[in-house]
């Protein structure tokens, strides 16, 4: 009986047996937790399956970020309809039983088919690593991103901002919902945000800076720097505000922008669509998406289209 | 890793025990009577996993995962603040004037 | 014997988050189980990243470690701390008027 089968068997259990505690579980704020704790959960499994790119984007969205997002979101319903926070809900649990039988019947048979098949003799990683020496890069993860399904990248760019544009409309008559804590003046929060932003910044540039050959990159840098914002949103560092400012906008759009500029430069210079122009352009790509991607994140979390400073 | 203990074999049962104390902390989220017993949970979680992390780091041999266990740490408190702001006795609608 | 004592770091580590759990599963109160929870687990944590620097032997990993743990120290303390505070408000709400 091998450790890593114990590991790997825990670990699908307790994923498993969160998911479907947050699906049909009855109690709202339970379920808050039980979805952090899967959060977290997930970015634990990123690592075990040996993709620390995937672990570091899932650690900061999907166990910070998502569960903050809840969490302000339960709030604001306790606040309108107190009954919710003990609520033992009159949700019917049948179907949601039958939808994640579904959806485990559905996982199954991908699993078991991806388990059977078979690699072709000339198939598309094989091909990625030995390319991967041309473009100077050491990051596989890198190369796909934004060499060879570069097109890829800027949709999910467009998506991202499709998805903030969506938001506001969404959102752009209704009252604010200011998700900042009462609790700035405690002097151990003041000495959180001084400790942590610092660090956040730091971190996100190392990461940027070295996703060219190891784990990291626009999107888990991006995803820290969220992560830093929906902090200086919580604490009161910084509000929503309702006057979108030319500068956010800029920040918002920089991410779509510089990989068009990607994708055109080389028809200037006669070359075909999107050629590879070097690290140095990549690098440049990928600190602009990197502040799209922060920015999006953060004016999400905050409803409104543009940030002020709180009182610090 | 030098030294004479297989420590590739050493590590993973202590992310098997870990993650055992997770399943058992899993218990508390479950029954604790109020919600700052829950929280607690988020607690548990969020430095067992981390320490999980740390050992994974070292018994997989991908030093990346540090840097997701610096991440988690940096970013662990920001679900109690959240909570925090959980209002202490039922409806006081909170607006802010907005710009 | 690096191997003998980074075994005995790893084992008390293991050892301490162990009593954390305990502590939070089996202590009456949310306030006893903050205690348990924070000290017990961030001692354990310590130990565990002693054990793993002294297994890698790099500076810059050892340091690495101490940094995360620092964090952890700091994210324990103010969560803690901010749990402890809202359920102390929560209690008092619900004692005179809820």
């Amino acid at each position: 009986m091998s450790a890593q089968l114990i590991v790997d068997v825990l670990l699908g259990l307790i994923l498993v047996g969160l998911a479907a505690q947050v699906a049909i579980g009855q109690h709202l704020f339970r379920a808050i937790v039980f979805y952090v704790a899967f959060g977290l959960a997930m970015a634990v499994i990123w690592a075990r399956l040996g993709a620390p790119d995937l672990a570091l984007a899932d650690a900061a969205i999907g166990a910070g970020l998502t569960g903050a997002l809840m969490m302000v979101a339960f709030r604001r319903l306790v606040e309108i309809d107190p009954k919710q926070a003990q609520a033992q809900g009159t949700r019917s649990s049948t179907l949601a039983v039958l939808i994640g039988v579904l959806a485990a019947g559905m996982v199954a048979t991908i699993g078991l088919t991806a388990l059977t098949l078979e690699h072709q003799p000339g198939h598309a990683g094989l091909q990625v690593m030995a390319a991967l020496d041309d473009t100077g890069l050491g990051n596989p993860i890198t190369g796909v991103l934004l060499v060879f399904r570069g097109f890829d990248t800027l949709i999910e760019m467009t998506v991202l901002l499709t998805a903030f544009v969506g938001s506001r409309v969404m959102t752009n008559r209704s009252r604010l919902y200011v998700a900042t804590i009462a609790g700035f003046q405690l002097p151990l929060v003041r000495t959180l945000v001084a400790v942590i932003l610092p660090l956040a910044a730091l971190i996100a540039m190392h990461l940027l800076w070295i996703g060219s050959d190891q784990p990291g990159g626009a999107f888990q840098a991006g995803s820290v720097l969220a992560g830093a914002g929906v902090l200086l949103l919580l604490t009161g560092t910084l509000l929503p505000a309702s006057k979108s400012r030319a500068l956010v906008r800029l920040a918002l759009v920089a991410g779509v922008a510089s990989l068009c500029a990607l994708v055109l430069a080389p028809m200037l210079r006669g070359e075909v669509a999107m050629a590879y122009l070097g690290r140095g352009s990549l690098l440049f790509a990928e600190a602009l998406m990197m502040v799209s991607i922060a920015t999006s994140l953060t004016l999400l979390f905050a409803g409104r289209p543009s940030l002020k400073l709180g009182r610090s | 890793m030098g030294g004479v203990l297989p420590w590739t074999s050493v590590l993973p049962w202590a992310v098997v025990f870990l993650l055992l104390n997770l399943g058992a902390g899993l218990w508390r989220a479950w029954k604790g009577p109020t919600d700052g017993d829950r929280l607690l949970t988020t607690l548990l979680f969020a430095t067992t996993s981390v320490a999980i992390l740390l050992l994974m780091s070292a018994w997989l041999d991908l030093p990346a995962i540090r840097y997701v266990a610096l991440m988690l740490v940096l970013l662990a408190t920001i679900i109690s603040l959240a909570f925090f702001g959980m209002p202490e006795r039922p409806p006081r609608t909170r607006d802010q004037a907005d710009d | 014997m690096i191997d003998a004592l980074a075994l005995a770091f790893l084992l008390s580590g293991c050892f301490f988050i162990f009593a954390g759990t305990v502590g939070m599963l089996r202590l009456p109160d949310v306030y006893c189980r903050l205690h348990a929870l924070t000290k017990a687990d961030n001692l354990g944590l310590l130990l565990i990243c002693v054990s793993l620097s002294l297994l890698d032997g790099r500076v810059r990993i050892a340091l690495l470690l101490l940094l995360i743990w620092l964090l952890a120290l700091l994210a324990s303390t103010v969560s803690a701390h901010l749990i402890a505070r809202h359920s102390r408000a929560r209690q008092a709400s619900e004692g005179d008027g809820g």
